[in-house]
Order: structure tokens, then sequence, then C-alpha cells
């Protein structure tokens, strides 16, 4: 192998992929889709009104005190009677109103309205009268506002992960399944278009080069399997940049989001701190040797057709290949982690690198998914040394029978060592 | 200097190449003729070494052609192909970077180049912008441009206009100048006799003919007559040693078993003095592809 060249072919494949289409498409379509559900949040958030809703009591203090307490999409406005509530409706300045009584220490409320509010609605203000009945309670009983505080602490629930070490030990941890789960699920998609994107890329190219004959001009200048590994060379770093871009952009966008509301309430929920790097390694490394072997496979495919435009067919192997591992990640191991199938195929190459981190998120141990990996390399390095063989012969076949007819020309070619 | 000696390539039971033996030296070129399925693309591969050979041995300098020699080597196959979205220079650049050239002396020839081809476009046009003799001429520069001592041009002159083809041609005789050595396959025995030191022919893989191209028409003797004279064609026939007789308007071609033949054909013709014409001629290289070829029609 000739590195020099190896590197010429290998900028050159990164050179033309990063700027291609689809690499900026692929770059940019998370945050595109991201952005579009944000945006359709944020449309339908504006589009719920305020409900305003009057209160009236024959004791204004309580009408008062409850008109004073905040609530989300609610407006809670005191009204002198209820005639006046009453006219307020009809001129529509008021959804409905809340007619507060008390009665041996217990506030009785009924809403008016030509409406029942909705249940959040009426929860929001079942809510509004709880603390409010508490607060007045508390007064009865004489309770210090610190007193008040402790009856309102929330009992607590939590979940741990328990896990056992290899000494027969107990540990715990926070439990991180949702997060880790959304991780596996998104590095799911992710990996099916990266690959998709690649795997076309790279079979369109090979095809091209062997249908105009500018495979022989290389071929001349250097030999089959540095042409080969510099081709793969640069889609992996296509790759890589892909990722760390992606990586990028995601940073930036929550740097920049940082005061959004909705978004750090979302944060919040999450729990990172059970998320272990080994987690994130695994997720990476399998995203990058997923892609590894598919890029492979895609190759070789694509050195098997005489012309570019058949390059999709060609890849159609790898296609069905990949999205049956999509449909058992997605639908399958989603519902039923530990399902046979699915762990049997959490160790295949062909559709490890989706379905195992799945599985890992469900809590399958690092052991497994190391195994899978293990296996994973293993056979991209076995494919990878098989087609750069192949691949010489190959690209100097043009069998215009199909994919098949080709592929046992190769072989025998290959067996004869032409 | 390139030398090939005894080379064979079977696919299976097909022999596609049997016994092909030649020599090119530094500065000289080469015509590889030979009809359609005969086995010059299969001796190219064997040459660039994208095949190796059943058996016998292609030597440059007396070493085989590996790694190492790759960089010295041009090639420009007969199906003509760039990548279309590219520039001219990126282009240029990624097959001569190929050959191990540096990228700024890439630049400097391309200059050159361009410029030297009458190259209509800038460096940064993409090729798909170009007509199509124009991507040829990028073609031929991606070949020449990292200055290869063995130069081989599948079927160069096809689809050249008559402009082009002279810019070839001449592009052809530089580098024989140079002192590389060129081998072209071709199917236009006039460009073949023009520039070419040396002659081979193969024919359903096997080579019918190899030597300088004098020595190859000297070896058919002069056996073409064209004639004009009183003599009709039935008189010409039946001169001893006519082969055939064709009308050429008023002239006549006399083929001749013999060279010695021409001589009772002249004295028969001019028996009464003067005539316009008695040329006694050797074949042309497309004569002799053609009777070796066996088949007069195709071409």
């Amino acid at each position: 192998m000739n590195f020099e060249k190896l590197w010429v072919i290998a900028s050159d494949v990164y050179r033309k992929t990063v700027k291609s289409p689809s690499f900026l498409i692929g770059v940019f379509m998370p945050f595109i889709v991201v952005l579009v559900g944000f945006l359709i949040g944020a449309i339908m958030d504006k589009g719920q009104e305020t409900t305003t809703i009057g209160i009236y009591s024959k004791q204004p203090v309580l009408a008062k005190a409850l008109a004073q307490q905040k609530l989300p999409a609610l407006k809670l406005k005191q009204v002198d009677s209820v005639k006046e509530a009453q006219k307020q409706l009809q001129a529509e300045k008021l959804d409905n109103y809340l007619v507060v009584t008390k009665k041996d220490g217990e506030l009785l409320s009924t809403v008016y309205g030509e409406k029942v509010p909705d249940d959040a609605t009426m929860a929001n203000l079942q809510q509004a009268l709880n603390s409010l009945q508490t607060s007045l309670k508390a007064g009865e009983y004489k309770l210090t506002s610190d007193q008040v505080a402790e009856l309102m602490q929330p009992a607590k629930l939590e979940g741990k992960e328990l896990s056992f070490t290899d000494d027969g030990k107990v540990k715990t941890s926070n439990d991180s399944s949702g997060v880790k789960f959304a991780l596996s699920y998104a590095a799911c998609i992710f990996t099916f278009f990266l690959v998709l994107t690649y795997a076309s890329l790279i079979a369109q190219e090979i095809a091209g080069e062997k249908g105009m004959r500018i495979m022989e001009v290389i071929l001349s200048s250097t030999n089959a399997k540095t042409h080969f590994y510099g081709k793969l060379l640069g889609v992996i770093l296509a790759a890589l940049t892909q990722l760390v871009a992606t990586g990028f952009l995601l940073g930036v966008s929550v740097f920049i989001m940082r005061d959004n509301g909705s978004l750090n309430e979302m944060l919040a929920n999450l729990n990172f701190t059970g998320i272990e790097p080994s987690f994130i390694i695994l997720l990476l490394l399998f995203i990058l040797a997923g892609s590894l072997f598919y890029a492979v496979l895609a190759a070789l495919c694509g050195s098997l057709v005489s012309r570019a435009e058949d390059a999709p067919k060609a890849i159609m192997p790898v296609t069905y290949l990949m999205m049956a591992g999509y449909m058992l990640g997605l639908i399958v191991a989603t519902n039923d982690p530990s399902n046979f199938i699915v762990t049997i195929c959490s160790y295949i190459p062909f559709f490890s690198m989706i379905l195992m981190p799945i599985v890992l998120a469900n809590g399958a141990g690092l052991m497994g998914a190391s195994i899978s990996l293990v296996i994973l390399v293993f056979s991209t390095l076995v494919l990878a040394a098989f087609s750069a063989r192949m691949y010489r012969v190959n690209v100097l076949v043009y069998n215009q029978k199909g994919i098949w007819a080709s592929l046992r020309q190769s072989l025998t070619m290959l067996r004869k060592d032409v | 200097m390139l030398v090939v000696e005894h080379l064979a390539k079977n696919f299976g039971t097909l022999k596609a190449v049997q016994d092909l033996s030649f020599e090119i030296k530094d500065g000289e070129i080469l015509g590889l003729v030979g009809q359609n399925g005969s086995g010059k693309t299969t001796t190219f591969r064997m040459l660039l070494g994208l095949m190796q050979p059943t058996a016998g041995k292609v030597l440059w300098d007396g070493e085989k052609i590996g790694e190492k020699q790759k960089d010295m080597i041009g090639y420009l196959p007969e199906e003509r192909g760039l990548y279309p979205k590219e520039t001219i220079e990126q282009q240029v650049m990624y097959f001569g970077k190929l050959r191990g050239k540096a990228p700024r002396e890439i630049k400097e020839k391309l200059d050159y180049w361009m410029e030297h081809l009458q190259v209509k476009g800038k460096k940064n046009d993409k090729i798909k912008s170009l007509s199509k003799g124009n991507q040829q001429k990028v073609q031929l520069i991606t070949t020449l441009i990292h200055e290869p001592k063995l130069v081989i041009l599948d079927e160069p002159f096809s689809g050249l206009d008559p402009v082009n083809a002279q810019i070839m041609q001449d592009a052809i005789i530089a580098l024989r100048k140079q002192g590389s050595c060129v081998i072209f396959s071709s199917h236009n025995m006039a460009n073949v006799e023009q520039i070419c030191d040396r002659w081979v022919m193969i024919k359903d893989g096997r080579q019918v003919l190899a030597g300088k191209v004098q020595d190859i028409k000297d070896s058919f003797g002069k056996i073409k007559v064209f004639l004009e004279s009183p003599l009709t064609t039935a008189e010409v026939q039946a001169v001893s040693g006519v082969v055939a007789v064709k009308e050429r308007g008023r002239r006549l071609e006399v083929t001749l078993s013999d060279p010695a033949a021409g001589r009772e054909l002249f004295e028969l013709a001019t028996k009464d003095g003067y005539i316009p014409t008695f040329s006694q001629e050797t074949l042309t290289l497309e004569e002799i592809f053609k009777l070796k070829a066996g088949e007069k029609d195709e071409l």
C-alpha cells in the first residue's frame, strides 16, 4: 500500500463528499426537524388562549386571595357580584366565573359558564383552591410558615438501577434509562440515515469511475487496495466530520436556547448523571464501526456494476439489510428490548450497530455490548480484506448480465488469480 | 525501453492474447492494430499491470512493472471519461498527484498544456461545461501532466475532428522528441502510417505482423501498380502474375503476385511509347491490414 496515494484518494473523496448536498442535508437535517418541532410547539402555545375566570365570594378576602394566585394560561379576576360576573360573561370579558363559599372551614366552589372549562383548567383551579384551603386551615391551627412548608412537602419517589458486579456485589445508580433510551433511539435513526447516505455516495462514485473508465487510469497509477482503502478512509473521515458537526451544532443550539423555558424544563427532567461515559463511547463506536461496515459493503456492491446509473440497484441488498435492522430497532426493540430475535440480532454485524445501543439502553450488560462490538469490528476487517481482493478483479469486469453474474465472474477470476 | 516477451493471457479456455513479443525503444512510437476483440485492450491491461499475464513478461528497463514504475506511465483509455462535476484544475491535480507529482509542479505544467493544446476554458471551469473536444484535450492533459516515460493511448484519434486529430498527432510526436516510449492503438491506418516507427498487428490474440513500418511494407514488395495506358482491363488481366485488376476512373489498380511481374506489365503498356501513369508501389498499411485481417469490408 502506498500511503501518499492513499491520502490523495482519501482527501479527494473527503472533499467531494463534504461538498455534496447530501452531506449538508445530513448535517442540518436533525436541526431542521427539531426546529420545525419547536415552531409547531410555539404556534400551538400561542394558539392556546388564556382563560379568564371571574371569582366571586361573599367573603371578598377569599376572592382576593385566589385572584392573586398565578396560574399557567389562566387569568383570575375578582368580581363584585354574581350579576356583574354574568354581565361580563355575556360581554365575553369572562370565559367562566367561580363562586367560592366557605362552609364549616371548607371551601365549596362551583364554576359557571357557557362551557365548563377543560380538564387542564379545572385541575389548575383545583390546585389553586387546594392551596388556598391549606393556608386557611394553617391559619386556623396557628401554624408557622415553616410548618406549612413542611406540610406541603410531597413524598419522595425515585427509581434506582440495580446492577451486579462480577464479584456479586450489588451496585445501584440513578435511573437514566429514559435518557439512554432516547440517545440510542436517536443514534438508531442517525446511523440509518448516515449509512444510507454514505452507502449510496460511495457506490455511485465507484460505479461511475468504473463506467467512465477512470478506474483503469487510477489503477494504472496505484493498486486497487490503495484505492479501495483510500475511498473508505475518505468516507469515514466524512462520517466523522458529520458526527462532529452535528455535535457542535447541537451544542450551539443548546447554548442559544439556554433561556428557553421549555428546553430547560425538558433538560431538568432528564437524568444525565447516570449516563456512563462508556455508554456514550460505545454508542459512538457502534455508529462508526457500523458505518464503516456498510461502507465496505456498498463499495463492494458498487464495484460490481458498470455504470453509475446501476449503483442504486447494486446497493439494494445493502439498503434492505439496513432497513431490516432499522425496523427491528424501531418497532420490535423499542417495545420489547429483551425479545429473543432482537437479542440474537444485536450480535450479528449487519444489525448490531442499530440494535445493540437500544438493547444496551435497556439494561443489557457492557460485556455483551463489547463482545458485539468486537464481532462487528472483526467482521468489518475481514469483509474489508476480502472486498479489497474482490475489488481488484471487479473493477475490470464489465458484465452486462447483472450483479450476480458479475459476482460469479469475479469469483472465478479471483480463484484463477487473474 | 519497453520489452514484451511471449506475452499470453487466457480467460478459461479463451486465448485472448498469445505469444506477443515486441519492443519499444526510448523515443519510438509503436502502433498496435487489430480488429475489435483482437486482444488490444487485454494487452494494454497487462502492460499497465491491471492484469497478470498467463505467460510471458513485460519489462521496463529490464524490470517488471510494479508500483514503483506506475508513476512513469501515462494512460489514455479508449472510452473517455472525467468527473463531470470537477473543475479542470481539480481533475488534473488529482491524476497528477496520483502519479506522484507535487501540486506546485502540476499547476505550472497545467498552464503550459492548456495553452499548448488550445483548451477553450478556464482552469476552474467544470468539466461538464466543456465541449466534447475540449474534454478530450483535458483528458490528454491528465495523461501527460506527469511527463510519463511510457505512454499508452487506446484509440487516441477516435471521435476527434481533423483539427483536434492534428493536435493529438503533434502531441504524440512531441512525446517522441522528449524520448518517451509511446504505444497506441488505432483503427485509422493513416495515423499509424504517418507517425509510427514500429507496427504490431494482432488478430484473434495472435501477433501476425511486427516490425518497423518500412520493413513490413518492403516485405510485401511492390505488388501494386497504378496504370493509365491504352491497355484494357482484360488485356492487363491476361498478363501472367496479375492477381486482380480494379478500375479507378481512367486508371487501373493492378495487384501482382510478384513484384517482378511489373516489368512485363510495363513493357506491354509502353509498347507504343508514352503513357501518363505507371507507378509500382508497396501496399499501404491499410491494405496490408485488410489483407491480413482477411475481411475487406470491415474498417
